[in-house]
């Protein structure tokens, strides 16, 4: 079955986000999108998917016009689509997600599910996934729970399946069995749409890729494309993918971590036997899979945790007991994990979200009263200075996307008088014009004399920044090696393997 | 035009329109002269309309001009909406007090519980004790404003150190409030001289408020003082560092705690504040309109403040334009009621009505086949943990 | 608005505020000055034509009813019903109902101010309110049911000396008792409420005392003045609650004092099987016919009676502010007929009862 856009045109208020797009997806076919956050790509498929009505355009499948007025109209036009946060419910069983909304009654309300079990088992068969219907869903890792929308999409017959930005929440490996579901999906026919902006990925499974920026179709490449050409005409301008680093120039310690432990709220240790030190203008990377402790890491180095034990010194000042304001104010810049959660207040205008943590002194209040012109003037200097893109000071944070986002609480958290930087998973979820942007701070913060801790599940940053590499893996740190170790020497320590030391 | 559809403006104009219409219809055909013409269709439309547009006037001029009692002469003719601005005022406090809670991102139906302490506090020493007449007014309105402030911390306090539900902690503090309320109204200390029910001794006159439209009207300075706390609290929500702290725990509290806030300290704190304008509601009721302590003197103003907050979209303007709103139905739907005949439960209903398609834009929407209004319905839909 | 308090508010805060009807603006006196004015107002009101009292052809009879409304089962629903019985060509009656306490004196005015010739009360919580507007409106004549005059000329109280009648309640429920213990409750400590409980006591210990028993009164302390009480008029979880635990006590006779409250009291004597009630205010059998089974008698209260002749006074020109008392004498207060219970009540007592109605009438029996 192939699908084809025509001058799909769609603007919200005065911002076009689909301009005339044109598109055909062959049938059997992986086809990439391929475009920077913003750049209308979930737009365009939220469109084909029903859940948004174009300003003009049409749709036809298999040279067939059709009418998507919602989802219902594209699932039963063969349209499956997987979003990029997923659409499950946790207390909830596999098969019970997967009937949701179509679920069959039997006698008094109960929910027959034999029937669906018998088809999920078919389907996850028939592409060689392994799935437990009866698992529930919050039991199940990220990489699984796509895999349920996947079996969800086929289960209602889907023969286009959307997958948007499938790879941002997974690991590396987790990423790399997607990809092998790919394959195994188009071997059997059917056609995907692969929404994302992640080079290497296209580069290993798409049959044709489309560039999308800023609204507009700028050009079609073949998947023997390089990474710097895809990247160039995503950006609109020459890419540089390599990093360029100065000389490593170690400074007086400034983070000193000795002996430290986290426990949960149970007295369960999280994090323990952390020591290490991290010098004026040195980058150290914490690698390690996800969920080996570096999240309670970062949160204690600022008093976030509840229960923390050991010694954090910033400069020599013992900070282990203060107050999250007070670990702040003793030097340390922390861009958090997850920008929408704990880096931002999304609702708040983006000169209010600047000052999170500076409104409550001089000069952005006096006596408690906030000064409301400096604020505006500290924002439109601070945006300015870290090319934030965005249409008014006064939009609320969510307007920004994701690379902008960012930008933002860097903004805030480098224009402080900081010693130590602490930046956890600083470029999860951005473009590359912001991933590049993030590592140039970075590095220039290294440069000018500041400490700075990293914490990275991506292993291409974590070598190309690293002047050294901590990696943790169940809660400790298991070894500190040079950057100049190799990938594979790195994938074994963070699977708890320790060989020869660096 | 294009303003007022991207605009919120045309939704609550819908709303409104909607409600009068069916209310109408539910006027027309309660009314048994109307249902009388059923074999004469047009006779019946014709009587329908009539009752119902007679009912609107009759709420109308109940809550804002009153064309026959203009002719007393002295101003009479404007005594409804004194009376609706006597009711809006303790509105005011109350919903503000809510509005202000959501804002920090706390559910305070404790409001009811707080306005009581706060007339309690005021009407004792507003009867117990003679003081020079300005000072009594500002000890009996502090003392019941204080009460009512430890009253509402004690919620954030305990949500902030034990994690207490504010919901589950305010209901419950509502009923301790009124039956407090009805056991001190039993005790020596605020029984009235030769009567055995529940009623307090008369407000002092040194500690009644002192009214602004002469003895005619009852309104008082109390409408001012809420409408002056109203700014304030715009005022310490937009351009102060501990609103902004209100604020950023309300919307995100993870990140304001990441960014250095306290959200124990926030917790508490707002709730001491939330406490204390609902109190200063109840003591301007006490001390500016009823004069005497009852079972009965906080009405529903605890409950229709959430309402009120919600509609107002938690915001202090908005807040003040709901309780008006409020205050009009209420104070016009009593008259509705003397003129025309109209049952009190439906004069409740045609209210409920109303309050129910301004709070719900969705359900106007979808019934205007509108798309792509920009109404920002987040906070009335939004849930207990704001 | 009562959106919220119990009626509309979906989380179930009805017992949160105790809805009682209270007096809210208490007996605070107007000034002189206040006086001036609407005298004036009035008298330029009369210039008008808006309303001229006594002499004008058509007589509009209003009633400011309390938060019970109309349908209340009760003493508002009583005074309605006289009302609407002298209702003629030449004589309107209409209502109004508050919907919290601080309505009464706002809705006194309205009725004034639509041009009622006389405004009735109704209900001693009003009492306060309607004694402030007679002072205001000279004009407009004023009654309140369950309530003294003030002393105004256009002023007059209605009251009810349901002690007598409650008192013959006491009697008969003592000796109809076979546990030996009968009892009371009240809806709210005042003088309209606690008359027919202190009655209704007295009129146990009087059986005591006359027939050598030893019945006890639960619910009533005359010495103190003081009882069991539900603390509003609309509180049905715990007007039940306190008929259960009188008959856990054994009280098999309950005598409810709470206006359309009773209506628990039957209904559960009805599936305990356990004890009968007495009925108050209006005849149970008629008002409540579903409980005529449990009713044993009811202490009538001939508030509509009152109200009706207090609106036939008014349209012949002859309102005057002396107060009425229904007694027993009278016919304003009185037991009503025993129906399904005529049979179980022995000539004896019938013939005790109707003596002391006589002894009381002549005084011989103090109360």
């Amino acid at each position: 079955m192939s699908v084809e856009l025509r001058g799909i045109t769609k603007s919200f208020g005065s911002l076009v986000a689909n301009d005339a797009i044109d598109l055909k997806v062959e049938a059997g076919k992986i086809h990439a999108i391929l475009g920077e956050n913003g750049a209308g790509k979930s737009t365009l498929m939220n469109i084909l998917f029903g859940l948004l009505q174009p300003d003009s355009g049409e749709i036809l499948i298999d040279g067939e016009r059709i009418q998507v007025n919602e989802p219902s109209d594209a699932l039963s036009a063969g349209i499956g689509m997987v979003h990029q946060h997923f659409m499950l419910i946790p207390v909830f069983t596999v098969a019970e997600n997967i009937v949701l909304g179509h679920e069959k009654i039997r006698g008094v309300g109960t929910l027959d599910l034999r029937d669906a079990r018998t088809q999920i088992m078919e389907i996850a068969k028939r592409f060689n996934f392994e799935i437990d219907p009866d698992a529930l869903i919050e039991d199940l890792p990220v990489g699984v729970q796509q895999r349920v929308e996947i079996i969800k999409a086929l289960f209602f017959n889907a023969k286009i399946i959307i997958l948007d930005e499938p790879s941002a929440v997974l690991t590396p490996q987790e990423t790399d069995e997607l990809l092998n579901v790919m394959r195994e999906l188009k071997k059997q026919g059917k056609s995907i749409i692969f929404i994302t902006h992640k080079l290497r990925e296209v580069q290993e499974v798409a049959d044709e890729i489309t560039i999308i920026r800023r609204g507009k179709v700028v050009g079609k490449a073949e998947p023997t494309a390089t990474q710097e050409e895809l990247a160039s005409m995503m950006v609109g301008r020459p890419v540089d993918l390599e990093v360029a680093k100065k000389p490593f120039t170690p400074g007086a310690v400034i983070l000193k971590i000795s002996d430290l432990k986290v426990t949960d709220n149970r007295g369960r240790p999280l994090v323990s036997d952390i020591n290490f030190d991290v010098r004026a203008g040195e980058i150290l990377a914490v690698a390690g899979v996800q969920g080996n402790g570096q999240t309670e890491l970062a949160r204690a180095i600022l008093n976030l945790e509840p229960h923390i034990y050991g010694s954090i010194s910033i400069d020599g000042n013992e900070i282990v007991g203060k107050t999250v304001n007070e670990s702040l104010e003793s030097g340390i810049a922390f861009v958090p994990e997850s920008r929408e959660l704990d880096g931002l207040i999304s609702s708040f205008s983006i000169a209010e979200n600047l000052i999170l943590d500076t409104f409550h002194s001089a000069p952005i209040s006096k006596s408690g009263i906030l000064d409301l012109e400096r604020i505006r003037s500290n924002a439109e200097e601070y945006t300015k200075q870290f090319d934030v893109r965005l249409q008014s000071i006064s939009d609320p944070a969510s307007s920004l996307s994701g690379g902008n986002k960012q930008k933002v609480v860097l903004a805030r958290e480098l224009t402080r008088p900081v010693k130590l930087l602490v930046a956890s998973q600083p470029t999860r979820g951005l473009d590359v014009g912001s991933i590049e942007f993030v590592h140039e701070r970075i590095l220039a913060e290294r440069d000018a004399g500041r400490a700075v801790l990293l914490f990275s599940n991506e292993l291409d940053e974590v070598m190309a920044l690293a002047d050294r590499i901590a990696v943790m893996y169940h809660g400790s740190i298991i070894d500190i090696v040079a950057p100049s170790v190799t990938r594979n020497e790195l994938g074994l320590l963070m699977a708890g393997v320790k060989g020869k030391s660096a | 035009m294009k303003k007022i559809f991207n605009g919120s403006a045309l939704l609550p104009l819908l709303a409104f329109a909607l409600a009068m219409l069916i209310g109408g219809l539910l006027i027309a055909f309660s009314d048994a002269k109307v249902l009388a013409l059923r074999s004469e269709p047009w006779e019946m439309v014709k009587a329908g309309a009539a009752t119902a547009w007679n009912a609107y006037v009759a709420l109308f001029e109940g809550a804002f001009y009153d064309p026959n009692l203009a002719r007393q002469g002295g101003g009479q003719g404007f005594y409804p909406i004194s009376e609706t601005l006597v009711v809006a005022a303790p509105l005011i406090l109350a919903g503000l007090s809510v509005a202000l809670a959501f804002r920090a991102g706390l559910f305070n139906i404790g409001a009811q519980g707080q306005f009581i302490f706060g007339a309690i506090g005021a009407s004792y020493i507003g009867f117990t004790f003679e003081l020079p007449p300005l000072l009594h007014i500002i000890v009996a309105m502090l003392f019941g404003v204080f009460i009512a402030g430890i009253y509402g911390g004690i919620v954030g306090l305990l949500k902030a150190k034990t994690g207490a539900h504010e919901v589950i902690v305010t209901i419950m503090l509502n009923y301790v409030a009124s039956y407090l309320l009805l056991w001190l109204l039993k005790t020596q200390a605020f029984l009235r001289e030769g009567r055995n029910d529940p009623i307090a001794p008369d407000i002092l006159e040194s500690a009644r408020l002192p009214k602004i439209l002469g003895s005619e009207f009852r309104i008082s300075v109390a409408i001012l003082i809420s409408l002056l706390v109203a700014w304030l609290i715009a005022f310490l929500l937009n351009k102060t560092t501990l609103g902004f702290r209100f604020r950023a725990v309300g919307a995100n509290a993870t990140a304001a705690r990441t960014a250095g806030m306290s959200v124990a300290f926030v917790t508490t704190s707002v709730m001491i504040v939330a406490g204390a304008l609902a109190g200063l509601g109840g003591a301007l009721n006490v001390l500016g309109g009823e004069y005497a302590l009852t079972v009965g003197i906080a009405g529903s103003f605890g409950f229709d403040a959430i309402t009120v907050a919600l509609l107002g979209r938690a915001k202090p303007l908005g807040v003040v334009l709901s309780a008006f709103l409020f205050a009009s139905l209420r104070v016009g739907g009593q008259m509705m009621q003397a003129k025309t005949d109209t049952p009190l439960d439906l004069v409740l209903v045609i209210q409920a009505l109303i309050i129910l398609f301004i709070a719900a834009p969705a359900l106007v929407k979808a019934l205007f086949r509108l798309k792509n209004i920009n109404s920002s319905t987040g906070m009335a839909a939004k849930g207990w943990n704001g | 608005m009562r959106l919220s308090a119990g009626n509309a508010f979906p989380i179930g805060f009805a017992h949160a505020s105790p809805n009682v009807r209270t007096n809210p603006s208490g007996g605070n006196k107007l000034k002189r000055s206040t006086r001036l004015i609407a005298v004036a107002v009035a008298a330029s009101l009369s210039v008008l034509g808006v309303t001229a009292p006594a002499s004008a052809a058509n007589t509009k009879a209003c009633l400011a009813l309390d938060t019970g409304g109309v349908d209340d089962k009760s003493f508002n629903a009583s005074a309605w019903a006289g009302a609407q019985s002298v209702a003629n060509k030449s004589t309107t009656v209409k209502y109004l109902v508050a919907q919290t306490d601080a309505d009464y004196a706002p809705n006194i005015k309205k009725l004034v101010d639509e041009g009622c010739d006389i405004v009735i009360g109704v209900g001693f919580l009003i009492a306060g309110a309607l004694e402030e507007a007679a002072e205001k409106y000279p004009n407009t004549n004023f009654a309140i049911v369950d309530g003294g005059g003030s002393g105004d000329s256009n002023h007059k109280g209605l009251l009810f000396a349901t002690n007598q009648s409650s008192f013959q309640a006491g009697y008969l429920a003592a000796s109809y008792s076979k546990t030996g213990v009968v009892a009371t409750y009240g809806g709210m400590n005042f003088p309209a409420v606690s008359d027919f409980m202190d009655g209704y006591v007295k009129g146990v210990a009087y059986y005591n005392e006359r027939n050598k028993k030893n019945v006890k009164a639960l619910g009533w302390d005359p010495e103190k003045k003081d009882g069991t009480f539900v603390g509003n008029f609309s509180d049905q979880a715990k007007a039940l609650q306190i008929s259960k635990q009188f008959e856990l006590q054994k009280a098999d006779v309950i005598f409810p004092v709470a206006g359309g409250l009773g209506g628990a009291t039957a209904q559960n004597a009805m599936t305990s099987k356990q004890s009968v009630v007495i009925w108050v205010d209006s005849d149970g059998v008629i008002a409540v016919p579903q409980y005529k089974s449990v009713i044993l008698t009811s202490v009538l209260k001939g508030v509509g009676t009152s109200v009706a002749q207090v609106i036939k006074d008014q349209r012949k020109g002859k309102f005057s502010s002396t107060s009425y008392l229904g007694t027993l004498k009278n016919k304003g207060t009185g037991l009503a007929p025993f129906y399904d219970f005529n049979s179980k009540i022995s000539s004896k007592v019938k013939r005790e009862l109707k003596l002391i109605g006589a002894r009381i009438i002549n005084g011989s029996i103090d109360l």
